[in-house]
């Protein structure tokens, strides 16, 4: 792309400065990522260690979020588990944003048999519960980081693939596209370089809102154990260790589910902020 | 639809060698299919055997109502539809014997600019993206060479080239029009399909459209195929005139010439509808009864002869042939010769 294409993002740059929302998204999203990138550095203990003489302490000074039933530091862990979170997030919706934009473009604008066959396999998935699905991959392949990323985005990109399809539909029959065709641009460059752009809004609320229920998903996985496994800290994971001592410790549980929630709000945050952002037909001026 | 080469069937002689775009007995079905199982039922008959040729740097203005497939053919002769059946010659060659890349070549030549200046640009592409897209896509010139280029042709057709940058929402209807003009512009082509080009925009703008395209033929030496439903408009524009009804051209002739003296009797009615300037004037309007029959099932010999006036047994029977009688003047009519005697 040309110009454009800078033009596009320089203004999106620009505009998502403007946002309140989408700079507080920004803000949340990249605070969580310089965390995970920096765990080493930033985690006052390794997330491993034990002290047996300390477990379950309340927050308090040495350890600010308290300690866990082997005395490890829970600000230490959380540091640790979003690098889990984020990971599965970002791998698991790239993948299922590829497949699902690649194959709803190709069945919304070619149509006909491709189109058909191309839905029933999307109906197919979209038949067996999410979370199900992603139990049973993780059973039959064994729990692990791969299998994680492979479940959740298997799970994820039917719903992709729907949407993209009905937006490539709405515009397969304007004018730009065969105006296109007619200067003798190639099919690739159809889609990809036309149809592609005008699809982009639904498909980057449907990746950052789908970052948000990845990280859910990945916390009920690891919460059923069936995600990250031990000694690797996940936020479900010591949401689901910390499950026992409810009444005793609450803050084993009260952090993790913060964790959760802030990383989803901001990922949600972020979303709208770019799909207003992104769209040129918005005025540069707020109201 | 790679590689694939269609046999067509094509009746009469060789190509013309003094025409720039030569359309022989071209067809344009679309399947109709109905029930679970997608059963076909029928075709619309959208072009049903449409023949005719355009000089170089002339315009031809095709004129019909709405569903005479006056767009389809358009759409045919760039070959964004494949026909049915039938020819078009562009320089004396079948584009549909084309393959991919020469095809892919042949687009240089002819272009097409889109009755919806709201629908035919791309939302998110820059001006200097939407025009200058083409001569990247066939190696012209890209960067610098290709801002520059795009720059003159903004200059070209009346727009301001500082606005390169700009999305098309940015623009007025008239605006987005002459863009979609440059764009069709950009190549330097010989043939330019121009579909309604002046249909959705306001009256004052549409004069502003129609000037410069006149002025760019008489510039670049242009070749225009006008499709258009406004019948001023194309005696205007056109130096020639087809008359399209249900699929089928039944009349085409010089513009002053056929405005004069039309010959069909679906002309005769077409002309007496234009509306006159001055309210004082009063003129035999010829009404037509009933409405235009459905073109999945067109009636049998002549198309029109259900709401012709001069109907004959023989119209019922046999689709009259497309003859010119002199002066390159062409009708499709029985009653042709009868009644020029009267």
């Amino acid at each position: 792309m040309g110009y454009g294409m800078d033009g596009l993002w320089a203004r999106a740059r620009r505009r998502l400065g403007r946002n309140r929302g989408a700079r507080a998204g920004l803000v949340i999203v990249g605070t969580l990522a310089v965390a995970a990138l920096l765990a080493p550095v930033l985690a006052p203990q390794p997330p491993g260690r034990m002290d047996l003489d300390r477990v379950l302490l309340p927050p308090g000074p040495g350890h600010p979020l308290g300690t866990d039933y082997f005395g490890r530091d829970m600000l230490s862990r959380l540091i640790y588990g979003a690098r889990v979170s984020l990971t599965v997030g970002v791998v698991a919706q790239s993948l299922s944003a590829t497949v699902g934009v690649t194959l709803g473009l190709v069945a919304g604008y070619c149509g006909g048999w491709t189109d058909l066959v191309i839905m029933r396999l999307v109906e197919l998935m979209l038949c067996f519960p999410d979370l199900l699905l992603a139990v049973g991959l993780t059973v039959a392949l064994g729990p692990g980081p791969y299998t994680l990323f492979l479940a959740l985005g298997l799970v994820g990109w039917p719903g992709m693939a729907r949407l993209v399809r009905g937006e490539a539909l709405a515009l397969r029959d304007r004018e730009f596209l065969e105006a296109a065709r007619a200067t003798g641009t190639g099919p690739v460059r159809v889609l990809w370089g036309h149809l592609f752009p005008n699809c982009l809004s639904p498909v980057i609320i449907a990746v950052t809102g789908g970052m948000a229920a990845c990280i859910m998903a990945e916390a009920s996985l690891s919460f059923l154990g069936l995600g990250a496994q031990p000694p690797t800290p996940s936020w479900g994971s010591m949401l689901n260790l910390g499950r026992p001592y409810l009444h005793l410790a609450p803050h084993l549980v009260i952090f993790p589910g913060l964790a959760i929630a802030l990383a989803v709000f901001g990922f949600n945050l972020l979303g709208d902020g770019l799909r207003d952002a992104l769209d040129p037909r918005r005025s540069d001026f707020p109201g | 639809m790679p590689g694939k080469r269609r046999q067509v069937a094509v009746s009469g002689e060789e190509p013309r060698g003094d025409v720039l775009v030569e359309v022989k007995d071209l067809k344009k079905w679309f399947p109709v299919t109905g029930g679970v199982f997608g059963r076909l039922v029928g075709h619309v008959k959208a072009v049903d055997g449409v023949s005719f040729y355009i000089k170089p740097g002339e315009t031809l203005g095709l004129v019909g109502e709405s569903g005479c497939g006056k767009t389809t053919t358009g759409r045919v002769i760039l070959r964004l539809l494949e026909p049915t059946e039938g020819a078009v010659y562009f320089e004396g060659a079948n584009i549909f014997d084309l393959n991919r890349e020469q095809m892919r070549r042949l687009r240089r030549q002819m272009q097409i600019v889109f009755q919806d200046p709201y629908s035919s640009l791309n939302p998110r592409m820059t001006v200097g993206d939407i025009v200058g897209e083409a001569l990247e896509i066939h190696g012209v010139a890209r960067g610098r060479s290709k801002e520059k280029r795009v720059r003159e042709l903004l200059d070209v057709v009346g727009l301001n080239p500082q606005h390169i940058r700009r999305y098309p929402h940015e623009f007025s209807g008239g605006q987005r029009q002459r863009i979609g003009v440059a764009r069709a512009l950009a190549l330097n082509p010989k043939l330019i399909i121009c579909d309604e080009p002046v249909s959705a925009l306001d009256v004052s703008i549409q004069s502003q459209i129609l000037n410069l395209l006149e002025d760019l033929q008489a510039e670049f030496n242009l070749t225009y195929l006008f499709i258009a439903h406004n019948l001023s408009v194309v005696k205007h524009i056109s130096d020639r005139v087809g008359v399209m009804y249900l699929g089928q051209v039944v009349e085409l002739g010089g513009a002053e010439e056929l405005f004069a003296n039309p010959l069909h009797p679906y002309t005769e009615a077409l002309l007496s509808a234009i509306p006159l300037p001055d309210p004082e004037l009063k003129r035999d309007r010829i009404i037509l009864e009933g409405d235009v029959p459905s073109p999945l099932n067109p009636p049998s010999g002549c198309h029109f002869h259900t709401r012709c006036r001069w109907v004959q047994p023989i119209c019922r029977d046999e689709n009259p042939p497309f003859v010119d009688v002199g002066d390159e003047h062409f009708v499709a009519c029985h009653l042709r010769k009868t009644r020029e005697k009267q």
